[in-house]
């Protein structure tokens, strides 16, 4: 079922041996390889991530994350390799079976929130459903966007448009989106990058807490204080995934 | 997605530019009204105007000419021609054509085949009209549903009295000095169309009545004098001069449009008697009518197959006029639709660039390529159906205004319809269909190119 059962195209001990056996890991690449026009950014990159972990990604401004994060959720399918989110290989998946994965277990959060500015927080954190194959009724939804809503602390602002918001309650209401359908895993880029200290420091604790709760979570991020969050931290360089020099490797 | 979510975004998405909205249904608005206009006007004027002049339930036959105008079929007229002439209209065609199962009936016609004139009409317009008198005759069978089936037979016989005078005879009789007996008037019949002419035309130059309804019931009864044999415009006599009285017995659409009917026998009698037995012995024409709801085609064939061809009444000229005019504005409006359409396909792709992010967004959330590519053409699919009912409505207002200034400002004229616009059911809803399609067809590149887009090239956009 997993990568290691074929001919290792990349040999690479530590992801064979990091798997728990019986477990199914939430995240597994092999031999990950993406060029654009311009070069290629990921030159071969092999990752485990288990059920349960907070893993971070760090790296010099264009060594490619966003790029790797893309390619995890299923946003972006020009790779070369393997990647295999919860047991299932991307690159067999049809676009309507990739859509319903993202749909049902990844919740993505961005660094420009990219909430829609024409529809209310709750209609927002209701969009997933829109999009769902088997849709939630109206009343259902709506009790679980605002589970989701009360969750990041923000039931009260339903009615009010993201334009009525700070920083820091919009990318609440992204991360209560993401919560709709309680995904397995949360793949967030850079979700503090916009917001001032204190208000990064919320949504941080907000992770930690989620990811105590079993929520897989991947993040990318420059911040140290993020990067202290996290129960594992990696780097991109040069294409490559390596352990962090700079950082703690973990709190 | 299920429709009712797909809905549910579509309308907030719409609601979001509703100028950008509003112009793009204004677009489309204005080439469908401008379609919609033009289709109603030709579909009114086929209805309401040619086919009241030229009935599309019955052809006429006449016997073939020259040997010109045959096709293919045209061999057996030609070898006909060698062997003697066209054919004659006789009693053997008329038993062919009445057993074909399309033919409801078949009624001979003869044209009077020599000079006639006449005068009368003090009651309607106070001095008697002196004019020529075209005259032919049908089998009074053909009037027998119409009118007054009674009063268009044929009621000379030898039997009628002598007399020297009109006073010697019955009251509504007349002598007919040059043989001395006394006869019932000619029964006439007139067309709507003589009607509508006159109506339409005369009756508003000199001020007189308009003959409608219970006027034309007065009308009955009505007599005037032709005299057989002589013309006020040629010299041509023949035979010995006599005068006939014709009384009106009604107003028939079986009557010749212009001119007098009267019952076959009499024509045939006075052209036996003016213009030879040969001119008695044959038809001029045939009135076929064909069954409802039946076509004339088979018959057309068959009767072309006989070696005879269909009296060309203009009607063919006058639907292809209105044809070729609506096939002008048709053109015109389609190209304001296509620019319609290049408009929308220019609004849709400046508003899948603007909203990148917003798509990257929906696939990050779970849509699919389709699930893009069926909101992007449902907005279209929105445009196309406001846009199609907001012109078909201006296309009504802008009909309903002209009938309006018709009535209200132009004089009458001969077939003036009270509307002349047909917006019929099947037409507006087509033109709702085509408007929709435009659209889609406008929107199909764009929505094709916004469901394509990588979502992670769509979210990192700047
Ligand atoms: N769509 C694209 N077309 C061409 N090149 C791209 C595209 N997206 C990313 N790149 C290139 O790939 C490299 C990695 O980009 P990426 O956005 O993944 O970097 P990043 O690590 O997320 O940087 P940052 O920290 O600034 O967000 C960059 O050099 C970028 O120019
Ligand atoms: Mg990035």
């Amino acid at each position: 079922m997993e990568p290691e059962s074929n001919q290792p195209a990349v040999p690479d001990p530590r992801a064979a041996s990091e798997v728990p056996s019986g477990e199914t890991p939430c995240i597994v690449v092999t031999g990950l390889r993406k060029r654009f026009s311009d070069g290629e950014v990921l030159r071969g990159i092999d990752l485990v991530i288990r059920r349960g972990e907070l893993v971070g990604f760090t790296g010099r401004s264009g060594s490619g994350k966003s790029t790797l994060l893309h390619i995890l959720g299923g946003l972006d399918r020009g790779y070369e390799g393997k990647v295999s989110l919860l047991g299932q290989d991307l690159a067999t998946l049809s676009d309507r079976a990739l859509a319903n994965l993202r749909n049902r277990h990844i919740g993505f959060v961005f660094q420009a929130f990219h909430l829609l500015t024409h529809l209310s927080c709750l209609d927002n954190v209701l969009l997933p459903n829109a999009f769902a194959q088997e849709p939630l009724g109206r009343m259902q939804a709506e009790e679980r966007a605002m589970a989701a809503l009360t969750r990041v602390g923000l039931a009260d602002r339903r009615h009010s448009r993201p334009s009525e918001l700070s920083g820091g309650q919009k990318q609440r209401v992204a991360i209560a989106r993401a919560l709709l359908f309680q995904p397995e895993v949360l793949l967030c880029d850079e979700p503090t990058g916009n917001l001032d200290d204190f208000t990064g420091q919320q949504i941080i604790d907000l992770f930690v807490e989620l990811n105590r709760d079993g929520l897989t979570m991947v993040l990318v991020t420059h911040e140290p204080r993020v990067a202290q969050a996290t129960t594992r931290l990696l780097s991109l360089q040069n294409g490559l995934m390596v352990p962090p020099q700079s950082l703690e490797p973990s709190r | 997605m299920t429709g009712r979510q797909a809905a549910a975004l579509l309308i907030r998405s719409l609601q979001r530019a509703p100028r950008s909205f509003a112009l793009s249904v204004f677009g489309i608005a204005v080439g469908i009204s401008v379609l919609g206009f033009f289709l109603a006007l030709s579909l009114g004027m086929q209805k309401r105007v040619l086919s009241r002049i030229f009935p599309s339930d019955r052809i006429e036959v006449v016997q073939q000419k020259a040997s010109v105008d045959q096709g293919g079929l045209g061999a057996l007229g030609a070898l006909g021609a060698l062997l003697g002439g066209p054919q004659q209209l006789g009693n053997d065609v008329i038993a062919k054509l009445r057993s074909h199962p399309d033919v409801e009936a078949v009624y001979p016609r003869l044209k009077v085949a020599f000079p006639v004139r006449g005068w009368g009409g003090e009651r309607i317009v106070g001095k008697p009209i002196y004019t020529d008198l075209p005259i032919d005759g049908i089998d009074p069978q053909a009037v027998s549903e119409v009118t007054v089936p009674w009063a268009f037979k044929d009621y000379v016989s030898d039997k009628n009295p002598f007399c020297t005078s009109d006073q010697n005879c019955q009251s509504g009789w007349f002598c007919s000095w040059d043989i001395n007996k006394c006869e019932p008037p000619v029964p006439v019949i007139i067309s709507p169309t003589l009607l509508e002419f006159y109506n339409g035309s005369f009756a508003r130059m000199y001020g007189l009545p308009r003959l409608s309804g219970f006027l034309v019931g007065q009308l009955r009864g009505m007599t005037a004098t032709a005299e057989l044999g002589k013309s006020f415009i040629s010299r041509r006599e023949s035979g010995k001069p006599r005068q006939r009285k014709l009384v009106l017995v009604g107003v028939s659409d079986r009557a010749q449009p212009f001119g007098l009917t009267v019952p076959l026998p009499y024509v045939q009698r006075w052209n036996a008697e003016y213009a030879g037995e040969r001119a008695a012995s044959e038809y001029s024409s045939l009135t076929v009518q064909v069954r409802p709801g039946r076509s004339v085609t088979r018959i057309v064939e068959l009767v072309r197959k006989l070696g005879y061809s269909i009296e060309d009444n203009g009607a063919e000229q006058a639907g292809l006029a209105v044809l070729l005019m609506t096939a002008l504005f048709v053109l015109v409006s389609l190209s304001t639709l296509v620019v319609a359409a290049l408009n929308i396909a220019h609004t849709f792709f400046r508003a899948i660039a603007e909203r990148r992010h917003e798509l990257g967004v929906m696939r990050a959330v779970g849509a699919s390529q389709a699930d893009i590519l069926l909101l992007v053409l449902g907005e279209a699919g929105c445009v196309g159906l406001c846009g199609g009912l907001v012109g078909l409505l201006l296309a009504r207002l802008a009909g309903l205004g002209i009938d309006y200034l018709s009535r209200t400002a132009l004089p009458d004229f001969p077939f003036k319809p009270s509307s002349y616009f047909w917006f019929a059911p099947e037409l507006l809803l087509a033109l709702l269909l085509f408007s929709v399609t435009i659209c889609l067809l406008g929107a199909l590149l764009p929505a094709r190119a916004a469901a394509r887009q990588s979502p992670a090239e769509a979210l990192t956009a700047k």
